[in-house]
């Protein structure tokens, strides 16, 4: 039971994380139609940002916290300028883009960081409680609530503010926004922003269990992707729904059902829900596609 | 009689505006002519320390073509790479092992036989899901390949790892030299071996299914065969790669060098190359893998992720403009011998087909109409032993989208040499009766080919009996020539029939156009190519939605006349969609009007056009009653 139960707390900690990071590729994806992966160098820069600000400049955790989510704002926002200026290149072509900036940052990382792996401290201090003989860490359960207000947060924005309507207008036409009078560079900048935010969010709040690591923030965006495909890359709760539902399965599949077994057997199960997931969404989305030939 | 060849010279001009850009100029900068350079120089120049980084190169590049083939034919991106790479390597690294050629061989048998048996599974996934699907599809095959079998340790070796066999050679002609050369011959081997391929038949074929699935289907091709071919030849080459980076490391590369990570990479290669030729492929990845470890050989220390990024960005941006860049070299080039730039840019693409000669953009020698009653092109059938013969008969077809009933117990029939035309007001079921009569829907009631029951048929089969048809917008894949386009179909490349489609591109005045991509003809043009394509065999019944809308009503004339001569000559029928009145008195011999998925009338063209409730739908007139 207490193999579950931490399981399943990793797991949904860990989903949250994709949750976060897929629900920004989806706001970049369905204003620019572009498979932002810049989100990995924006969540490592975002991370570094926040743990220089703490340990080096000793600057408090808030402080360090609102920089880190606006140097990754700044970053995005920046991907989003030069998407502009790609607007007729091939989609491909600007993904490859965003995977270069990606590189890009991840060497400025290595590049400042201690030559030791470091871990951030987390926002929520090192607290925690029992539960179910599992011990419950403060960052866990902080991720866990942070990410839903942000991502409710931005819901709300995208739903209910003159911002998100014209965001939305652009999602379902750009010239025909742009022909409203809409400023498209403005509102494709912002949403990007938006997304560089999340991304940077993201990084700090993984990298206090997982370390500083880049390669496994490159990993985390992979499945960042994959839940927000899952989730059909048009729905933001969708999006967040499936990174969450990815990362819970890993984690109870990985940490507990499977994780006493042979190794490797942990990841079947993973890989198994997976393709069952991939296969429910992509062939749903293509009977509807049909109906609407 | 005349009005024709004035077309057709008219055609000419603008034949030779669309052709002169195309033209190449004698000064080119080919990226085959630089690898080729680089790796014989390579050969000769570079010092047996440095050659490793030579050899992991063009390994990556083979990776890099084998990725291409699914990227630029059927527009999906794998995100396996890697991993299938990784699986070859410690496969031929686990029975090459045990030494002897014979384990070599068995390892490399048993190594290309699993990863194509891997790569088939992400065609079996390619068929079922799409586009962004599969690329997370491909991604769980990757972390199955990651995660689950690489970490069985007796398939990796564990931490020392296996040794695979090297020539053990010393002096100039030294073990790395002789691996170069290997490396070098089977990557350039399977560089032809792929380019041979995008220039056959069935890369075009591979190409429409990947641009136009219903293009494809329409000229009877099984779209699923052609994508597992494609996966297949994908999955044998990346197949040969992961042997050839065992055997130039001496052993296979520890299994973080082909995670996920590299997976992106991998596709990131060809991408970055600008998708235009094969040969840049290998240019990238010379840049991408030989420059890390030669700066390192001369202790230069830059960061890989910082070199990677850079490298990616500079192959992007020089595949993108690509055309300016060569513009400006051939300008610079020309100033220093005292002229002006030859000429401008040269959208040349790799499975666009060979450039067109100079001189080639004259008008195509005029055809007169009389030749048309006198000469016919050979028929042709694509082969098929299904084929039935008489009339195409659709009873009660009804088509329903949910609660939508769009099309509404409709009777159709076509005979052979009859000529039959449908109207009606836009979303009156038009399109989708054909549609349904050609098996792009799924509908109720039975369709019949000389008195068979196709109902059943899918879409490729009924085009191989000989129900040929052209879409509303033109199903051609655009980034092929015209002459790559009709080729496309199910059936044997033989003489008649290449012969039948020159004399069809000739009497659509269309010859000279014929090494012209698509992509660069206007929307006219572009329907009298498909429809050249669905009259490349002799069809049973050839079904036309609006072919001439977009067309001058000079070229709407010729192409009645064409159409009357040839059906003449061959008897089959013919079932058309138009809203143009001019054109579809000229053609049918009976009308059919729908309206709101209904029969409205039919009969003949002279007896249907004069009932009140067709003034009233079609001609929109107001009937006094």
């Amino acid at each position: 039971m207490a193999l579950f139960v931490s399981a399943l707390i990793i797991g949904v900690f860990l989903g949250t994380i994709y949750g976060l990071m897929a629900f920004g590729m989806v706001a970049s994806y369905r204003i620019s139609r572009v498979v932002n992966l810049g989100q990995a160098g924006i969540a490592a820069l975002g991370a570094t940002v926040y743990y220089w600000m703490t340990a080096q400049w000793g600057a408090p955790v808030i402080v360090s916290l609102i920089g880190a989510i606006l140097v990754g704002a700044l970053v995005g926002g920046f991907m989003g300028w030069c998407n502009l200026l790609m607007a007729d290149w091939p989609k491909g072509f600007v993904m490859i883009f965003t995977l270069c900036v990606t590189l890009l940052l991840f060497a400025y990382v290595d590049h400042i960081l201690p030559p030791t792996t470091i871990a951030p401290v987390s926002p929520f201090g090192t607290g925690g409680f029992n539960f179910a003989l599992t011990f419950v860490a403060a960052h866990q359960i902080g991720t866990f609530a942070v990410t839903l207000l942000v991502v409710t947060a931005a819901t709300m924005l995208i739903r209910y503010t003159r911002f998100g309507l014209f965001v939305r207008a652009i999602y379902d036409d750009p010239a025909g926004a742009a022909t409203l009078g809409i400023p498209l560079s403005i509102y494709v900048i912002g949403v990007w922003a938006m997304a560089g935010g999340m991304a940077g969010l993201a990084g700090i709040l993984i990298s206090n269990r997982t370390l500083l690591d880049t390669v496994l923030l490159l990993f985390v965006s992979v499945y960042a992707l994959a839940g927000a495909v899952l989730g059909g890359l048009e729905s933001f709760a969708l999006a967040f729904g499936g990174g969450v539902l990815l990362g819970t399965t890993e984690g109870i599949l990985g940490g507990g059902v499977l994780g006493q077994m042979p190794p490797g057997t942990e990841a079947l199960g993973t890989v198994v829900i997976m393709a069952i997931a991939v296969f429910y969404a992509g062939t749903k989305r293509r009977h509807l596609a049909h109906l609407q030939t | 009689m005349n009005a024709p060849v004035t077309g057709a010279v008219a055609r000419g001009g603008a034949v030779s505006r669309l052709v002169a850009p195309l033209q190449l100029t004698k000064l080119r900068l080919s990226p085959l002519a630089v690898v080729i350079v680089l790796t014989v120089a390579g050969f000769f120049l570079l010092p047996n320390d440095l050659l490793y980084a030579g050899s992991s190169s063009v390994v990556a590049g083979l990776v890099g073509l084998g990725l291409f083939l699914p990227i630029a034919a059927l527009r999906e991106l794998p995100l396996n790479g890697a991993g299938m790479a990784g699986l070859a390597a410690y496969l031929f690294a686990y029975n090459g092992s045990q030494g002897g050629l014979g384990h070599h061989l068995l390892g490399l048998a048993i190594a290309l036989v699993c990863v194509t048996g891997l790569s088939l599974i992400g065609g079996l996934a390619a068929l079922a899901v799409t586009g962004l699907y599969f690329v997370v599809a491909s991604l769980v095959i990757q972390v199955g390949i990651e995660k689950v079998i690489f970490s069985i340790p007796v398939l990796t070796g564990g931490a020392s790892g296996r040794s695979v066999y090297q020539p053990d050679l010393s002096g100039w002609f030294g073990t790395q030299r002789c691996i170069y050369l290997v490396a070098a011959v089977i990557v350039f081997a399977s560089m032809y071996a792929v380019h041979r391929l995008l220039k056959s038949r069935q890369g075009f074929h591979a190409v429409l299914v990947g641009h136009m699935p219903e293009g494809a289907s329409a000229t009877g091709l099984r779209n699923w065969v052609v994508k597992m071919l494609v996966f297949g030849v994908s999955g044998v080459i990346i197949g040969i790669a992961g042997c050839l980076s065992a055997f130039v490391n001496g052993t296979p590369p520890p299994p973080f060098s082909f995670g996920i990570i590299y997976s992106v990479i991998f596709m990131a290669i060809p991408i970055a190359s600008g998708m235009r030729d094969l040969s840049s492929i290998l240019l990238v990845a010379i840049a991408f893998v030989g420059l890390p470890i030669t700066l390192e050989h001369f202790s230069i220390s830059i960061p890989p992720n910082l070199l990677s990024g850079v490298i990616l960005l500079v192959a992007l941006l020089l595949g993108r403009h690509r055309d300016r860049i060569g513009h400006m070299f051939r300008g610079v080039v020309a100033r220093l011998r005292g002229g002006a730039a030859e000429l401008i840019p040269e959208p040349e693409m790799e499975l666009s087909g060979m450039p067109v000669p100079a001189g080639n953009g004259a008008p195509s020698p005029s055809v007169l109409l009389s030749e048309l009653t006198m000469v016919a092109p050979p028929v042709v059938t694509d082969g098929s032993r299904t084929r039935a013969v008489g009339a195409l008969e659709g009873r009660q077809i009804t088509v329903r989208f949910g609660g939508v009933v769009a099309v509404d117990s409709v009777s159709v029939r076509v005979a052979p040499g009859e000529r039959v035309g449908i109207v009606g007001a836009n979303g009156a079921g038009k399109t989708t009766l054909f549609n349904a009569l050609t098996g792009f829907v799924p509908s109720e009631g039975t369709s019949l080919l000389g008195g068979e029951d196709i109902s059943s048929w899918p879409p490729f089969i009924r085009a191989r009996a000989g129900v040929r048809r052209t879409f509303q917008v033109p199903r051609l894949a655009d980034i092929l020539t015209v002459g790559q386009n009709v080729v496309c179909g199910h059936g044997r490349d033989s003489a008649e029939r290449s012969e039948r489609i020159a004399w069809l591109l000739d009497h659509f005045g269309l010859a000279a156009m014929r090494d012209v991509p698509v992509v660069a003809l206007p929307f006219g043009v572009r329907r009298e190519v498909e429809l050249i394509r669905a009259l490349s065999v002799r069809p049973q019944v050839l079904m036309l939605d609006e072919p001439v809308s977009g067309l001058e009503d000079e070229e709407a004339e010729r192409l009645v006349e064409v159409l009357l001569g040839l059906q003449a000559k061959e008897g089959w029928g013919l079932l058309v969609i138009e809203h143009d009145l001019k054109f579809i008195t000229s053609i049918s011999q009976h009308l059919m009007v729908m309206e709101d998925g209904h029969l409205v009338a039919q009969g003949p063209i002279d007896t249907v056009l004069q009932e009140d409730e067709v003034r009233r739908v079609y001609l929109g007139e107001t009937v006094t009653v």
